[in-house]
């Protein structure tokens, strides 16, 4: 309070104190008087037997009588008493000690506490940094500290010496930062010689983003996220330092669940995202395990980026980790703490390619539009926008009533809403709650999650319940821990994806601006029988797609762990840990009568059981050898056992139309069943070695026996070796001003990897038909498959300055990944096309840099702190199997993914246009440029040349403000959406030449084979078309380059005042945005995106998935 | 601890031994529907039967992606496989049944392939499980030696007697209809090879037609290779599952076809192909470039034919190895004299037995009015092999690459070339070796392109020379 100090002439304490110590009495005079009593022990602790029997009496009169019979004596100073020994006399000629405290920047800071050790005196500073303080003759030790500043100890300061300046610098929180490390092992920062990151669950969960995993987009250098684009699941592919694996079914990182691994693969419906025939499925985006995690539920995340961090982690880990601490409730009062938060977030559309607005449908210009035959003549419809502009005339258009051709001419105009009227804006509510408590000895954290997302599709969307539990039990020496998470996903119809005739994309590509979104809306002809697709009678009618083509989800997950430790002592401690997670879905896809694709509709239920159990101990042990070295020693093993059950059930045909059970299916139904277990057990050790506080080293090394490869070759041992050097402290750098951190890390890794199930053994598989069987097409790696290795070597250097106020940390690395277990291509005339090997390396190189920067004094009001992160990376293919001089990764629409020998992952293969020699384009004698669909050369890469974010923190009192812009540069895309979308006079950038015609820039080929420049006027419905033909991927590939405005928040903490009216302990109110901006030129939707295909996102192609959106939501949060 | 390893890496729901007549149903049926949609894909746009007008119009210009011919060689050498398997496995059980089975199954495959694109892998071939990854290339001779051999072979295996344990879709396990059928593929490629004088085909074909109880052929609509598809999945014809815009949406019923079957009011037209909005058989030329392509189709608004859509009804039969067939093989032995027989009979037999298969009237008038026709008739003069392989060539509709093959043997029928052609104005003599054969087994393709004389689609093969 600032009421005035009493002094010990003015208080008056009753005291009864029987043969009490002096320090006792002491005390008991500072808890009666409420006057500070400072002393120095040493002095006092001579003193006892004191007793003492006063009533109402001032202290001053107490202390008098009670220090009477001894050496000491009492003033009162700066509020406080202090206790001095009698021959110091307070009177006598006092010198000072005085100076000033600045901050690295020589800023004073105020308020700093200066400690005079030996007399245990103190003193503030003032605003201008100065203090003094009162001393004899003599040299003592000044201790200064300040919030956020490391502490400073000055010897042998002499009083009444010149003023002194003491600089302070900076306690930057990461200097001792604590990171989990693999097996969950708590390590400090520096002490570390590989790079990681680690996020807190506040950034993830800021946003609200319905996948979290997209909130780490631009804040961990080297992470590339992938996005499928396929719909409300949200499923995105995250790389960590680029595509280490020739297939694309691998290299993604591990997930770690409060230090338990889990299931994050995808299973799906194993559709193709473009060029399905017969009776394949188009892809629908389920979600994955990973994406599923509950943001609230994190508290925080750190990404092992390379091999090196990860290898205690094995086989799963060799590329990299995400290791996700959950929430738990660590405040060990008794009281029930109540926390909740509810958020709305509203998601459009983000950006619209350049649709034109000016022609209609139809193939040419100079004529009438008709649709269906009409007094005006033959119909004139077309699926592609090269008609009759749109001038205030009337035709015979489709009547949305009657279903036909409209019996009077209407008005041709445009309905600039054509596209945008097909999106509806989505909206995700979310409402947390979560209940804490505990005791000195337990603690639990409960909390629930409901999410109802409706997605930019009418009819599409999914409900989501998460509710979690954690405990924390300690009986002496005996830690139990426990984690369950109980998740429920339900949705009754999430979109299918990609180019097919029944997917919303498609239709929208074929869709001109003459017929309003409404007309679509009466979709049946017949219920349940036949669709009204009237309008574009090749494709499935929009609404008849998501209102009819239901794909159902129904899923169950449950997983957590239980871990038990127990300390020995202070040296040795033991954990056992068990933990599971099992996923359960249903699905189920409805196809009517009707369909294009499937004429009799079609019925199927998918049962996927995902199941991973983890077993694993750590044995722990520290020891100080010597004086200045430390060791620390760990040792566990690990089991592993992977169960999944994927049983599909298709009723092919129905008997009658609009009823979905299997039973009524024409056919026997086919049953399709894709079991997968496997084992991995491990033992695995650790030791880490520390000299003083500055130089640390690792080594480990792990044995892995999996049950997929060979006996011969199911054990295999790899090891890391990773060590940093703090040489600020080593070599006391202290001279060098501005530098106030540096250190060196470097480690060299390998991790061994092991490959699925049942890939040694040759089997025959069921036919279709009973009982018959086909040879395998892939032959199996038999008893030669090894393990993959992967080795990777990296350095790394983290300096800082200005109190860590400015710090780059800046990471090189190289890594090969040899010995690939791969499906290499075989000639087929071995009578399989491919088969099982090890083969291929792959060399991983890189940069990663990371910049954090708080310009502004820490003092200042306003505080912002700025972080950068930079990645770039390359993986080339330095050797495949032999005499296979390539393997294709992935096929697009047109074109593939190639990995050739002396290339780069990423490469795009396609073809373009038919070039003269000198390099022009050739056209045909109608002047519409040729295309070379026969030779494919590169056109391009799926990997953009750098990847960089950057993300401002901005305080000021109580509202804080963040955004985050990130984007790449480079990289290229494939658009099927582009070369359809152009082809058919969709985009702006068709309009030039409409009625004159166009003469392509080239030239022409006379008779003699000589070229001349081209002079033909081409029609421009053609000419469009044969330039954005697919196999000219030439005119539709694009640079990927994009800037984002990634992030944006703003929150509100409430004050104390208005918190006590409610009864809460915090509050905050928050506005935020997602993807608000984006940057581009790219003439699609987002550049961000890839295809979700046969189960696995497929970088590099983009083939008609659904537009990102821009998400603006609010938040309001409080705890209890 | 790692015992039940291996237990665990076994796959619960695959086998790893089968019987062999197992092998038979998928075989046929991924290697039929292989060979029937690539014919519907190629064959029907280079022989004219079919113009397309939509993103595939470049075939009837002879411009091919390059990777087109992948699926055939993939499809084709992975069957062949399975029947190689298979008759290994029936060898070791000595089900002599199965093992013919297997041999006309390979051979129908491997004929296939050779025709298509010539030299090609074949002794060295199906050697993945021994490690022989790189099979080198044989001549076409001595893979048509080995494969005539084994289907002389077949004939002495089928045994109605012993035991025939399949899962054979064709004939329902019959060894008789079997070895009919091993004879009549023997046939086929005896009148195939017939130019190559080394093969002495005619002298053989002498000896099956001498000997028909030794060698029966075919002798009926019962008899030939059918698939049969029953239209319960999943035995049905999957052009069902085909979109109608990909089976027929875009592809217009050539002109020479409809030409040659308007000219003699043929009886089958309807079962190939619809009428155009007049009601009129309206076929297009092939040839032109795209926007020419789409006026042809276009007809000045009356629209123009296409194939019916019959012919994609989930039980639609389409053949392997006809009765028709074998009647013109027989007619063109006897019109060379290979045979003492009359050409015009077999000739006669074989419109009559088309007719037949494609479910037409023919008893009645129906049969002899037509083979009266004026272009139809077959003696004197015109008892020759343009009528013959004309007649022939609308008979093998929907019958694989036949039609194909026999115009690269004989030039008939006469086809016109249109003028935006590529391949310097030749309708391709073969197809281009896959790319991937290509990329996994270079040197030995790149010595067979050197000695084929250059892998393009203008090379001939050797029984073409």
């Amino acid at each position: 309070t600032n009421t005035h100090a009493q002094s010990p002439t003015e208080v008056k304490i009753t005291l009864r104190l029987q043969k009490q110590s002096l320090k006792a009495t002491l005390s008991n005079i500072q808890k009666s008087s409420g006057i500070q009593v400072v002393f120095n022990e040493q002095l006092v602790k001579d003193y006892d037997n004191i007793s003492i029997n006063v009533s109402n009496t001032p202290v001053s009169q107490v202390l008098t009588q009670v220090l009477k019979d001894t050496q000491l004596k009492y003033i009162y100073q700066a509020n406080k008493i202090v206790i001095i020994g009698k021959e110091t006399s307070a009177t006598a000629q006092e010198l000072y000690i005085t100076g000033k405290v600045v901050d690295e920047t020589g800023e004073a800071l105020p308020g700093a506490n200066v400690k005079l050790l030996e007399l245990n005196r103190n003193a503030i500073s003032n605003s201008e940094g100065a203090f003094r303080i009162a001393a004899q003759a003599g040299s003592y030790t000044l201790e200064v500290s300040y919030i956020s500043y490391q502490t400073k100890r000055i010897q042998n300061v002499k009083a009444g010496g010149d003023a002194l300046t003491i600089e302070l610098s900076g306690q930057e929180q990461a200097l001792n930062n604590v990171v989990i490390t693999a097996l969950g092992i708590k390590r400090e920062e520096k002490s570390l010689g590989y790079a990681v990151t680690k996020i807190d669950g506040e950034e993830i969960s800021k946003t609200v983003p319905n996948n979290w995993v997209n909130a780490l987009s631009g804040k961990v250098p080297g992470l590339n996220i992938t996005k499928a684009g396929a719909g409300p699941g949200g499923t995105v592919r995250i790389t960590l330092r680029g595509q280490n694996s020739l297939d694309l079914d691998k290299g993604e990182p591990l997930v770690v669940i409060d230090g338990v691994p889990v299931v994050s693969g995808m299973v799906g419906n194993n559709g193709l995202s473009y060029g399905a025939t017969g009776n394949t499925e188009t892809p629908v985006d389920y979600g994955n395990a990973l994406s599923d995690i509950n943001p609230e539920d994190i508290k925080d995340v750190t990404i092992l980026r390379g091999p090196s961090a990860a290898a205690l982690y094995g086989s799963r880990a060799a590329s990299g980790a995400i290791l996700i601490t959950t929430k738990s409730n660590t405040d060990k009062n008794d009281k029930l703490g109540v926390a909740f938060n509810s958020s709305v977030t509203f998601d459009e559309v983000l950006r619209y390619p350049d649709f034109q607005y000016e022609y209609g449908a139809g193939n040419a210009i100079n004529t009438y539009f008709s649709y269906g035959a009409s007094p005006d003549g033959p119909s004139t419809n077309s699926t592609r926008s090269f008609g009759p502009a749109f001038a205030g005339q009337s035709y015979y258009q489709y009547d949305p009533v009657t279903k036909t051709t409209g019996t009077t001419r209407t008005p041709w105009v445009a309905d600039k809403n054509y596209v945008k009227d097909a999106f509806v804006t989505g909206v995700t509510y979310n409402n947390s709650l979560s209940l804490t408590g505990g005791d000195s000895k337990n603690s639990i954290r409960l909390a629930y999650n409901d999410m109802r997302n409706e997605y930019i599709l009418p009819n599409t969307g999914y409900v989501f319940n998460r509710l979690s539990f954690s405990s924390n039990s300690k009986l002496n020496n005996l830690q139990i821990t426990t984690r369950v998470n109980y998740y429920h996903k339900q949705s009754d119809n999430l979109p299918l994806s990609g180019y097919n005739t029944n997917s919303f994309m498609y239709g929208l590509m074929y869709r001109s601006a003459n017929i309003p979104a409404a007309w679509y809306k009466d979709y049946w002809d017949i219920k349940d029988v036949d669709q009204n697709n009237k309008l574009n009678s090749a494709v499935d009618n929009p609404y008849f797609i998501l209102y009819e083509n239901l794909n159902t989800l129904d899923q169950d997950r449950i997983f957590g762990n239980i871990t038990a430790t127990y300390t020995f002592n202070k040296k040795m401690s033991l954990m056992l840990r068990g933990g599971i997670d099992q996923n359960s879905s249903f699905r189920t896809t409805r196809r009517p009568y009707s369909s294009i694709r499937f004429a009799v509709g079609r019925y199927q239920e998918q049962s996927v059981i995902v199941q991973e159990q983890n077993y694993d101990f750590l044995y722990k042990y520290d020891e100080t050898l010597f004086k200045n070295i430390g060791l620390s020693f760990s040792a566990g093993g690990s089991i592993t056992k992977n169960k999944l059950k994927n049983n599909i059930t298709t009723a092919e045909r129905l008997s009658a139309p609009g009823i979905y059970t299997l039973g009524n299916a024409q056919d026997r139904p086919l049953v399709v069943l894709s079991p997968a277990n496997k084992e991995v057990q491990s033992l695995y050790g650790l030791a880490q070695f520390n000299y003083k506080t500055y130089l640390f080293l690792d080594v480990t090394g792990r044995n892995d026996w999996s049950s997929t490869l060979p006996k011969a070759n199911n054990s295999y041992f790899y090891y890391s070796v990773s060590g940093s050097a703090i040489i600020n402290e080593m070599f006391n750098l202290s001279a060098l001003k501005p530098l106030s951190y540096l250190k060196l890390k470097g480690s060299i890794s390998q991790v061994g990897n092991d490959t699925d199930p049942y890939r040694t053994g040759y089997y025959l598989n069921p036919s279709e038909f009973g009982g018959s069987y086909t040879n395998p097409t892939t032959l199996p790696g038999g008893n030669n498959l090894k393990p993959e290795i992967i080795t990777n070597r990296e350095v790394g250097v983290d300096v800082r300055f200005f109190g860590s106020r400015l710090g780059f940390d800046f990471t090189y690395y190289n890594s090969n990944s040899s010995n690939q277990i791969l499906t290499v291509p075989n000639d087929p005339a071995t009578g399989f096309t491919g088969r099982i090997f090890n083969a291929g390396l792959i060399n991983n190189s890189g940069y990663e840099l990371a910049v954090t920067a708080s310009p502004l004094s820490k003092r200042s009001k306003l505080q912002w702190k700025t972080t950068l992160t930079y990645s770039s990376n390359r993986s080339l293919v330095k050797e495949l199997a032999p005499n296979v001089s390539e393997i294709i990764m992935a096929t697009g629409p047109r074109g593939y993914i190639k990995a050739v020998v002396g290339g780069a992952i990423g490469d795009i293969y396609a073809s373009g246009y038919l070039r003269a020699p000198d390099g022009q384009i050739v056209h045909d004698n109608n002047g519409l440029p040729l295309i070379d669909a026969e030779n494919f050369k590169i056109l391009g890469s799926a990997v953009p040349d750098f990847k960089a974010g950057i993300q401002n923190q901005l305080s000021y009192g109580r509202f804080s403000l963040s955004f985050l812009f990130d984007g790449q540069k480079g990289g290229d895309i494939y658009s099927f959406s582009h070369s359809v979308l152009a082809g058919a006079g969709k985009l702006k950038s068709t309009l030039p030449g409409r009625y004159g015609g166009i003469i392509g820039q080239g030239v022409v080929q006379n008779a003699d084979g000589s070229y001349r420049k081209n002079d033909i006027v081409a029609t421009p419905a053609d000419y469009y078309n044969q330039m954005y033909l697919r196999d000219n991927a030439e005119a539709n590939i694009f640079d990927a380059s994009y800037i984002k405005l990634r992030e944006v928040s703003l929150e509100y903490k409430f004050t104390a005042k208005l918190l006590q009216h409610i009864g809460a302990k915090s509050a905050s109110i928050s506005v935020y945005g997602r993807d608000l901006l984006l940057f581009t030129s790219f003439p699609l939707y987002d550049p961000e995106i890839a295809t979700l295909n046969r189960n696995r996102i497929e970088p590099g192609f983009e083939t008609g998935q659904f537009p990102s959106t821009r998400s603006i939501g609010a938040t309001i949060k409080a705890s209890f | 601890c790692t015992k039940d390893f291996e237990t665990l890496n076994t796959d619960p729901v695959k086998v790893t031994s089968v019987a062999p007549g197992s092998l038979l149903a998928p075989a046929q049926f991924d290697g039929m529907w292989l060979i029937t949609k690539r014919a519907h894909r190629l064959n029907n746009e280079l022989m004219q039967y079919t113009v397309e007008t939509g993103v595939l119009n470049d075939f009837a210009r002879y411009e091919f992606r390059e990777n087109e011919f992948d699926p055939i060689w993939s499809t084709l050498y992975v069957k062949a496989n399975d029947m190689n398997e298979m008759y290994k496995i029936a060898e070791q059980r000595n089900d002599a049944n199965n093992m013919a089975a297997a041999l006309v199954m390979k051979a129908w495959f491997i004929s296939n392939l050779t025709d298509m694109f010539g030299d090609i892998p074949y002794t060295e071939a199906f050697k993945g499980r021994d490690e022989l990854y790189y099979p080198k290339f044989d001549t076409q001779q001595s893979i048509y030696t080995s494969i005539l051999a084994d289907l002389k072979r077949a004939n002495d295996l089928f045994n109605e007697n012993k035991p025939f344990d399949s899962s054979d879709l064709i004939y329902g396990s019959d060894a008789v209809k079997w070895k009919k059928f091993a004879n009549s593929m023997r046939l086929r490629l005896l009148v195939r090879v017939s130019n190559k004088s080394e093969m002495n085909a005619p002298a053989e074909i002498a000896e099956m037609f001498t000997n028909p109880t030794k060698y029966p052929l075919i002798a009926s609509n019962d008899d030939e290779a059918m698939m049969k598809y029953t239209g319960v999945k999943p035995f049905i014809n999957l052009f069902f599952e085909m979109s109608a815009a990909e089976f027929s949406g875009s592809r217009r019923m050539g002109k020479p076809l409809m030409d040659l079957m308007n000219t003699t009011v043929d009886g089958r037209r309807f079962r190939y192909a619809t009428k155009n909005t007049p009601g009129a058989y309206v076929g297009i030329p092939s040839g032109y470039n795209e926007q020419e392509t789409i006026a042809f189709a276009d007809n000045n608004g009356l629209k123009t034919s296409t194939l019916a859509t019959t012919l994609k009804d989930d039980a639609y039969p389409f053949p392997i190895l006809t009765w028709a067939e074998v009647n013109f093989l027989l007619a063109e032995a006897a019109l060379k004299g290979w045979i003492t027989a009359d050409a015009q009979s077999y000739y006669n037999k074989g419109v009559e037995a088309s007719w037949k298969q494609w479910k037409c009237t023919w008893d009645g008038t129906a049969g002899t009015t037509y083979l009266n026709r004026p272009t139809v008739r077959f003696t004197g003069s015109t008892a020759n092999m343009e009528r013959l392989i004309s007649q022939k060539y609308i008979a093998m509709f929907f019958s694989g690459f036949e039609a194909w093959y026999d115009y690269r043997r004989t030039g008939y029928p006469v086809l016109p070339v249109g003028p935006a052609a590529k391949n310097n104005g030749i309708l391709p003599t073969r197809f281009e070796y896959p790319l991937i054969t290509k990329a996994t087994n270079k040197a030995n393709y790149d010595a067979a392109a050197a000695r084929i004389g250059g892998d393009n689609l203008r090379t001939k093969v050797w029984w073409q020379n």
